[in-house]
């Protein structure tokens, strides 16, 4: 309390000290005065009065400089002296000082570097203006089945004629994308999304030159228009002037009205075109979904408010678009969400916890620098003891001790960014194929002051527990001054604080090394998943569209596509080939089709059949994925002429008729009207949606007309150069305004797909492992520090006849029980941890045995690993030279 | 005795400060004076030592001060008590009495037994 007070009183002087100095002239001026008038009165002459008087005072600087002493305490030359000296000691102690500055770089760097992935991800908003009143607008049919629904065109014009909330509504789709532009020379594969007039003007995107979308350029009628992104005028047509132009996009000569701005993306998506989507009202149906849909809400308009303002807008929508008793049928209502929340998805809950192990990161980096700050400042005490000999309290040896803490927090912080900043490409590659954003993460304002807290938060974390310790009262400096430290054990408090600070250690280091253990399992187990097709890695896929000014009309796009189909199964290497209509035909490209399936001879329960996946594939589709064939047989050319058969997936067929056999010659329909369509064979169940989740029941009916398709090829030249080559001109051998785009293999997305279990896996492996090393490091020098505490002791030992082994393995010993504390504490709090990241495991339970008993065995390992060699190097002693010593 | 000057104990610098301000504010220059003439010129102030002993105290909460024009017009800084100095005073006078009493009984023993 009464050190409290004072602390308290220096500082409030610290404030008054420049009043002080100023007084203090004054003060002693009228003192001497008054000597010196004294003095005259004593009948002195006024020269020997004003000398006696300045006898009499004694030195004035002497006077003012131990007055001034006595303001010494956090005064800034103080402060600043402080360092000068803490710096001069640091450098004396390279070793120290380098260890020390790289282990809190690494804590405060992972920290920075994670937090701006966090910032930049989840944290700052979307790079829209006014942002926040933006939404996405998502629907649920529960009486379908359904709990997402996108929006539509019936909903897009619902909205727009009968919204309260909604300032601006906009629907948007990039389902054609990407688009084929020709016109000017090779034809061109350009990424597009189609737009209402509304959606850029609601994102901010000002054209930099020319005009914006208006609702003229929705009409059916009006001439045919397209914006471009700023990188496309440059790459396109090379920043020149561009209004005016005509893109022959798809076959439709379309105007250039506007360049977009540099800064604008369309979310995660670098769309170069933008044409209008017109929505046709007269062909509007209800319910479907059908592009997605934004809206920016009125100001003040709560999103609670907005969901109610829509729902009332659903019933007025089914009975302009929809038929009577749907409403009802399907229980459509409104699920809004903030289009941030829309954006960033389920991506929260990885980053979260990726930056929690960060934080157990940072709290063994701070334990580590703790531990060696408290090493030296042992090795220290006879400094420190002379120190307090000459007078030094408290406060100072504290400043002393401090000082260097926060010079090395200041050298960490600094370190760390650096640090940071240089393995943000790094982190920004691992979250490429997962993250949203993640282009646009960078180290901010925010970020900055994030980092300097984080420093802040360290330096008080390693400087203070070292502090209190060295500064307590009763503080073993007091003994050093007595009895030379000969044969004292004056150590045993420190190395309590220490074995503390190492089972902490240990314990956070099993934490996150069980997180990384069940990572890795899970990883595994994913990759054990059977697809559903074999060797993804040799089997090329692409997609292309057909211009629709090439062909007559739609139903002759097949004839095209097995032309395609067969030069490519032609191409020297190549096993098979085939495709799946349409753009998402492919497994794990994270889009698909769902109908309602109808089944003959079995009336649905309450009105409404179940809905499930459907494709459409050519013959050879299945053999080039090498899904196998179940039951049956697969569908030939005749059968996509012939239409009026279909192929289940083992699962649909096990739910429906008991087993794969069974399902053969059953018949099914996609309209209640049917055409029936007979089951002719059943395919092995392929993972669409994820290997993590279960494989869909998927009904596959023959290719049909559609001007885009998703072609797969097997061949064990997949990928290389020259085969992308051949495929190429294969396909302009065809018609040479063709031109294959997303050109990937089946092995690009199978990595996709596990791309979150990948990245999550590949952080916590980092962290795992340098928090692994830095708790060896934190075992290795505990030891090693016991062991030079006690050097008389084992040459004593020794001397007497000890083997060193004995004497080794003793330490050893010792060692291990602050680890053996470590594991069980580390267990415990593994327990209630490894529960957060459930989300991110798959196959694997957070309790999982092998994981935590192979993490046990490894930490313990690796500890007794350290502490012996560390035993040894510290032990190999002469003990004739220790005894010799003293 | 007299014409011999003492410096004062050491120890005893704050509590002689304390004792005169207790009669009433004083400036630095005053409580030379006020001690030299209560100790009939034996005890002599270092002034070295007496303005930071009065900056200690004042950082201390003990005393507090304040420019004041003395009435020759000129400005000087007073020091006066706290109410933490004027408990301070009684009790550090408190302990020298108990101190002194002891010091002379041991004396006294001492010299008795010399005597003796």
């Amino acid at each position: 309390m009464g050190r409290l007070m004072e602390g308290w009183r220096r500082l409030r002087s610290i404030g008054r000290r420049g009043a002080v100095e100023r007084g203090l002239g004054d003060e002693i001026d009228f003192h001497i005065d008054r000597q010196i008038e004294k003095n005259l009165r004593a009948g002195m002459g006024p020269e020997e009065a004003r000398r006696q008087a300045l006898i009499r005072f004694g030195n004035v600087e002497l006077a003012r400089e131990r007055i001034r002493d006595e303001f010494r305490f956090a005064s800034i030359e103080d402060v600043a002296r402080d360092f000068r000296l803490g710096v001069r000691a640091l450098a004396r102690a390279p070793g120290f000082t380098i260890v020390a500055t790289l282990t809190l770089a690494l804590g405060i760097g992972a920290t920075t570097a994670v937090f701006s992935v966090v910032n930049g991800v989840l944290l700052r908003p979307l790079p829209y203006p006014e942002q926040e009143r933006l939404i996405e607008l998502v629907h649920e049919a529960p009486g379908l089945g359904i709990d997402e629904l996108l929006a539509s065109p019936a909903m897009y014009f619902g909205y727009r004629d009968h919204s309260r909330t909604f300032e601006a509504v906009g629907l948007w789709d990039w389902d054609s994308s990407p688009v084929t532009v020709t016109g000017s020379g090779v034809p061109e594969s350009v990424t597009s999304v189609e737009v209402t007039h509304e959606v850029l003007a609601m994102l901010g995107a000002n054209p930099i030159v020319g005009r914006g979308f208006g609702e003229a350029d929705d009409l059916p009628e009006s001439v045919p228009t397209v914006m471009i992104s700023y990188a496309y005028w440059q790459r396109h047509f090379g920043g020149a002037d561009a209004l005016g132009r005509t893109l022959v996009v798809e076959g439709v000569a379309r105007q250039v009205i506007g360049v977009l701005p540099r800064w604008f993306r369309f979310f995660d998506y670098p769309a170069d075109i933008f044409y209008p989507l017109r929505p046709i009202r007269s062909e509007a149906v209800f319910p479907s979904g059908d592009g997605r849909g934004i809206a920016r809400l009125k100001p003040g308009v709560t999103l609670r408010d907005a969901n109610v303002d829509a729902a009332r807008v659903v019933p007025l929508v089914n009975e302009e678009y929809g038929r009577p008793g749907m409403l009802e049928q399907t229980r459509f209502g409104p699920k809004l969400r903030w289009l941030k929340d829309a954006v960033v998805g389920d991506v929260g809950d990885t980053l979260w916890l990726v930056m929690g192990t960060i934080g157990l990161l940072l709290l063994i980096a701070c334990a580590n620098v703790a531990n060696l700050v408290l090493v030296r400042t042992q090795t220290r005490r006879p400094e420190l003891a002379i120190r307090t000999a000459l007078g030094a309290g408290w406060a100072t040896i504290a400043r002393v001790v401090f000082a260097e803490c926060a010079i090395l927090g200041v050298l960490g912080g600094a370190a760390g960014l650096a640090f940071a900043w240089a393995s943000l490409p790094l982190l920004v590659s691992l979250g490429a194929a997962d993250l949203p954003q993640i282009m646009t993460v960078t180290v901010d304002p925010t970020v900055l002051l994030v980092t300097a807290g984080t420093s802040v938060f360290a330096t008080l974390v390693f400087g203070l527990i070292p502090l209190f310790h060295v500064a307590s009262p009763g503080t073993p400096l007091a003994g050093e001054r007595r009895g030379g430290g000969r044969w004292s054990t004056e150590g045993h408090e420190v190395v309590r604080v220490r074995h503390v600070l190492l089972a902490s250690q240990v314990a956070l280091t099993l934490v996150l090394l069980v997180g990384t253990g069940l990572m890795i399992r899970s990883f595994v187990t994913l990759r054990r998943v059977d697809p559903g097709f074999r060797e993804p890695g040799v089997i090329q896929t692409f997609q292309l569209t057909i211009p629709t000014g090439l062909v007559p009309d739609a139903t002759q796009t097949i004839r095209v596509q097995r032309e395609i189909v067969d030069r490519l199964a032609a191409l020297p290497g190549v096993e098979s080939a085939g495709f799946s209509s349409s753009n998402d035909g492919l497994p794990l490209d994270g889009d698909g089709k769902s109908t309602a399936i109808f089944i003959e001879g079995r009336p649905a329960t309450d009105g409404t059949p179940a809905i499930r996946e459907i494709q459409f594939v050519s013959p050879e589709f299945f053999e080039t994925l090498g899904t196998p064939l179940i039951a049956g047989r697969a569908f030939g050319w005749n059968d996509v002429d012939r239409r009026g058969v279909v192929v289940v997936s083992e699962n649909m067929a096990r739910a429906e008729w008991g087993t794969a056999s069974a399902a053969i010659g059953k018949r099914i329909a996609t309209a209640s009207s049917g055409p029936w369509l007979e089951v002719v064979g059943v395919v092995k169940d392929v993972h669409h949606d994820g290997l993590n989740q279960p494989a869909p029941e998927i009904t596959i009916l023959p290719a049909r007309a559609d001007y885009t398709a998703s072609f797969v090829i097997r061949s064990e030249r997949a990928g290389t150069s020259s085969f992308l080559e051949e495929l190429r001109n294969a396909v302009w051998s065809v018609n040479a305004n063709l031109n294959p785009a997303t050109i990937r293999t089946l092995g690009d997305l199978v990595d996709r797909s596990m791309a979150r279990t990948s990245m999550t896996l590949k952080l916590l492996a980092i962290t795992g492992s340098i928090a692994l090393l830095l708790g060896l490091v934190g075992v290795y020098g505990l030891v090693g520090y016991v062991i030079s505490q006690r050097h008389r002791e084992i040459g004593v030992r020794l001397a007497l006849g000890a083997r060193p082994g004995e004497v080794r393995r003793m330490f050893v010993r010792r060692a291990l029980v602050p680890v053996g504390f470590g594991v069980a504490l580390g267990l415990a709090a593994a327990a209630g941890l490894t529960r957060i990241m459930e989300s991110q495991l798959f196959g694997v339970s957070p309790l999982d045995p092998l994981t935590h008993l192979a993490v046990l065995l490894v930490l313990v390992f690796a500890a007794w690993l350290a502490s012996d060699l560390s035993a040894r190097r510290a032990s190999a002693l002469d003990p004739a030279q220790v005894l010799r010593g003293d | 005795m007299t014409g011999e000057k003492t410096e004062v104990l050491q120890g005893t610098l704050d509590m002689l400060v304390l004792r005169a301000l207790q009669l009433q504010p004083m400036h630095g220059w005053g409580i030379t004076e006020r001690i030299e003439l209560w100790s009939e010129n034996v005890l002599q102030l270092g002034q070295g030592s007496l303005y930071p002993a009065l900056y200690r105290l004042e950082r201390q909460g003990l005393i507090r001060s304040e420019w004041r024009v003395t009435e020759n017009q000129r400005r000087a800084r007073y020091y006066s008590l706290t109410r933490q100095g004027r408990r301070q005073v009684s009790l550090e006078v408190a302990r020298w009495e108990r101190m002194s009493r002891a010091i002379n009984l041991v004396l006294e023993a001492t010299l008795g037994r010399g005597g003796a």
